[in-house]
């Protein structure tokens, strides 16, 4: 295994460096000496896990514990012990051999591979995803520096958590979208179907297309959201960056801070300012006595968009700022000595130049306003169901149907990727990305 | 070099296997730590600080927010001692082996608690210890001068368009609660799996949906009715009685917020405190939950929510305020157990409940 892999990579880091040979080796030698010290630390875990578990008998510390004790009830604990010490003498035999040099690779190899099988009975068995993790982890990382390809090593950390937090809860919804949902809640997934995904598409009672209308309505705010965004965003964004130098960062710097805050509290603290007995009413009717009666100006769509458009609008100008502050100023100049008026200046140079921080804004403004529930339910009153309140309520609420909120999530996912992709593909032909 | 880091970090990896040794030993065969996972907002907080101090138990607390929240992290293998579920709740987890039956004798106040709060459809083998009980109604404010007394308040277009010009109107967005109140009024069971029975409710709903000021069952009560964004609101009675004790003021000594139990009869729900199955912690959990029913922590617990405990013990140490918003006999008896139902039905349920929102 690790023969196969090393070869290629030698070849690149014989390419890379000067002096092929000993340069190729220096390489060999410091990543098989990692390895040795991951060894080093799966050992020395092990014997704290050793220690504390059959002879001391802890179980709410270190990760492992709690579900080794639960093996140990299956088992027994003198298996759990030997099964630990087996494995501790293993790697510190492993890892004292890498440390000196020793040529072990495929052994270490072989070790990290049987740990990677492990992670998945352990998990199978136990339960623990902690525990699973670790050791499958581990292994992956051992298997990574014995591959002595700096790009693979320098890569694993993001393939993990790529891995565990983007493509394994990814296949889940995707499998649990063909099952159905028990009456105890659970996803019976012994008869997949195409049920969840023909029941989004089909009408409902009097409502017609009900699903299909939510996420119409969805997709539409969302829109909406982006185009205020950038309206406001582009004057905004032009104006930073055509502010002497020292200033630029503290504005940008204005802009970012309510970030510093969670959006649910600032969410919030618009029904403060929007309610009837509110901050702005007050404002209207007491003081500037421009009105007779509050306003009822919470769960209206101006609320939602407000708050969506408060919540978002610092991702549409960022990007902008960026691309307008590398504009080059000559060809504004170069325009005019052109003779074009200013607005035709801003069309056919200015505007064409900033468009990947244009796309990038609305794709990064877009993409989180077609998943809101919060604001939608917090500033809308709960009166704007979308896509994010259904999938809530699928899940977490009276709903539960878990696996049409899948079937749901799916489509969702897949349309913003499709999405995604069209950014990308303009964004290539205005030469950005 | 190498060496010597080796002999740190095995001194490191031995110091912190020996550090457990260390630590002192405990008079009781209490554990030295409880997870215990409650609704938001559904105890008083001070008794969590008051349980550690007293018996050096240290409690990690976390907040959930609907039932199925709580299902889904302990599926899902979160590891917690104490769980305050709903009745269909306590009845699904019992059929999943989630909860483990609580042992009666560790648990000697269950003597304060209400016979028939004790035995419930849900946990008949007394595996849970009932905990909080509530029951949805209108809440309304009390400058109205004629108090509303049946669901037509929420549900007949002439009087949803009189209180929309009074104040406005908040329904629960909840299926079971808002559908199921329908459903009462229209003179259906609330647990209806009848196609026209539900479509009946859905037609009538549509009707006065639109009309509708909010749709909140998460937080209405601190912040709609306290505010007066609303006049009426569909709501359970521990929310009311909270809204009432936030609004108390030298002008409204009995605070702001009544509550009825409509004529044609309200949903009833009760949480109960449970043991989950995997707790290795079974003793220290029992004796926790033991705590919570002394009668003045219950009482304690009741002030703070604003929820009716079922501990008779309780009732004389209770807010007096909270008192009016206990059902009297004749209203209890015409509260009704929202059940849980079948695939098929819970689908119509989901599909009715799906055009009601989004023509609302």
């Amino acid at each position: 295994m690790t023969t196969t892999i090393s070869t290629g990579v030698r070849n690149r880091a014989a390419q890379a460096a000067s002096s092929p040979e000993r340069a190729g080796y220096a390489y060999q030698h410091r990543f098989e000496r990692w390895a040795g010290w991951a060894m080093l630390v799966s050992a020395l875990y092990g014997t704290a896990l050793l220690v504390r578990v059959p002879l001391l008998g802890q179980k709410d510390f270190l990760p492992m514990e709690a579900a080794l004790h639960r093996l140990a009830e299956n088992l027994s604990m003198s298996s759990v012990a030997a099964l630990l010490t087996a494995f501790s003498l293993a790697d510190g035999w492993l890892s004292a051999r890498l440390l000196r040099g020793a040529a072990v690779g495929r052994m270490a190899a072989a070790r990290a591979w049987v740990g990677i099988a492990l992670s998945l009975l352990y998990f199978a068995a136990l339960r623990d995803f902690g525990g699973a993790l670790l050791i499958g982890a581990h292994g992956g990382a051992v298997l990574a520096l014995l591959s002595r390809n700096g790009g693979v090593i320098l890569a694993y950390p993001s393939l993990v958590w790529l891995g565990v937090f983007f493509v394994l809860p990814l296949f889940g919804v995707l499998a649990a979208s063909l099952g159905r949902t028990t009456e105890l809640g659970l996803i019976d997934l012994s008869a997949p179907s195409l049920e969840n995904y023909k029941r989004l598409l089909s009408p409902v009672g009097v409502s017609g297309l009900v699903y299909v209308n939510i996420f119409v309505r969805t997709v539409w705010i969302a829109f909406l959201t982006t185009a205020i965004c950038l309206v406001i965003g582009y004057p905004f964004a032009f104006w930073i960056a055509r502010q002497p130098e020292r200033w630029r960062n503290i504005w940008l710097m204005l802009v970012m801070i309510p970030f510093w805050t969670n959006l649910l509290i600032r969410t919030y603290a618009w029904v403060i300012i929007l309610r009837r007995d509110g901050a702005l009413n007050s404002l209207l009717i007491d003081v500037l006595g421009v009105i007779g009666r509050p306003l009822d100006l919470l769960n209206t769509p101006f609320a939602l968009l407000l708050g969506l458009v408060y919540g978002y609008l610092p991702f549409m100008v960022l990007p902008l700022y960026q691309s307008i502050e590398r504009l080059d100023k000559r060809m504004i100049e170069a325009a005019s000595d052109l003779y074009a008026d200013p607005v035709r200046t801003f069309w056919r140079v200015i505007f064409p130049l900033t468009l990947p921080g244009v796309l990038a804004g609305s794709i990064l403004v877009f993409i989180p306003a077609v998943g809101t529930y919060v604001v939608s339910n917090v500033l809308g009153g709960g009166r704007f169901f979308l896509v994010g309140n259904l999938l809530e309520q699928q899940f977490i609420g009276a709903g539960g149907d878990k696996a049409f909120g899948a079937a749901f999530g799916t489509v969702l996912t897949f349309l913003m990727l499709i999405a995604t992709l069209i950014y990308f593909r303009l964004g290539r032909k205005v030469g950005y990305t | 070099m190498a060496k010597r880091l080796v002999v740190l970090v095995l001194s490191v990896a031995l110091l912190a296997a020996l550090a457990s040794l260390g630590a002192p030993s405990r008079a009781q065969q209490l554990d030295s730590v409880l997870y215990v996972y409650n609704w938001g907002d559904y105890i008083d907080e001070t008794l969590l600080i008051a349980y550690e101090q007293q018996f050096g138990v240290r409690i990690v607390y976390d907040n959930y927010a609907t039932n199925e929240e709580l299902f889904a992290k302990l599926q899902a293998g979160a590891e917690y001692d104490v769980i305050f579920p709903s009745d269909f709740m306590v009845a699904r987890m019992i059929a999943l082996n989630l909860i483990a039956k609580i042992d009666l004798e560790n648990v000697p106040n269950l003597k304060y608690l209400d016979k028939q709060a004790v035995d419930t459809w849900y946990d008949p083998e007394n595996y849970c210890v009932p905990y909080l009980w509530g029951t949805s109604g209108i809440a309304y404010h009390v400058s109205l001068e004629e108090p509303p007394d049946s669901w037509a308040a929420l549900f007949d277009p002439e009087q949803v368009a009189k209180y929309t010009a009074l104040g406005g109107i908040n329904v629960m967005d909840d299926q079971r609660e808002l559908l199921g109140a329908a459903l009462l009024y229209l003179g259906f069971s609330v647990n209806s799996t009848e196609r026209s029975e539900l479509e009946q409710a859905r037609d009538m709903l549509l009707r006065v949906a639109p009309e509708y000021r909010y749709f909140n069952s998460a937080d209405y009560q601190v912040t709609l009715l306290p505010a007066r964004e609303v006049i009426i609101s569909h709501a359970w009675n521990g929310n009311a009685a909270k809204a009432a004790l936030l609004t108390r003021s030298e002008a409204y000594p009995k605070g702001e917020w009544k509550f009825i139990t409509p004529k044609e009869g309200g949903l009833r729900f009760q949480e109960s405190a449970c043991v989950t199955a995997r707790s290795p912690r079974k003793a220290t959990a029992e004796h926790f939950i033991n705590f919570l029913l002394e009668p003045e922590n219950a009482a304690r617990i009741s002030n703070a929510t604003g929820y009716l405990s079922p501990n008779v013990g309780a009732r004389e140490l209770i807010d007096p305020l909270l008192r009016e918003f206990l059902p009297s006999e004749e209203e209890l008896a015409r509260l009704v157990w929202v059940r849980p139902l079948a695939s098929d039905a819970q689908r119509l349920w989901d599909e009715i409940w799906a055009e009601i929102r989004i023509g609302g």
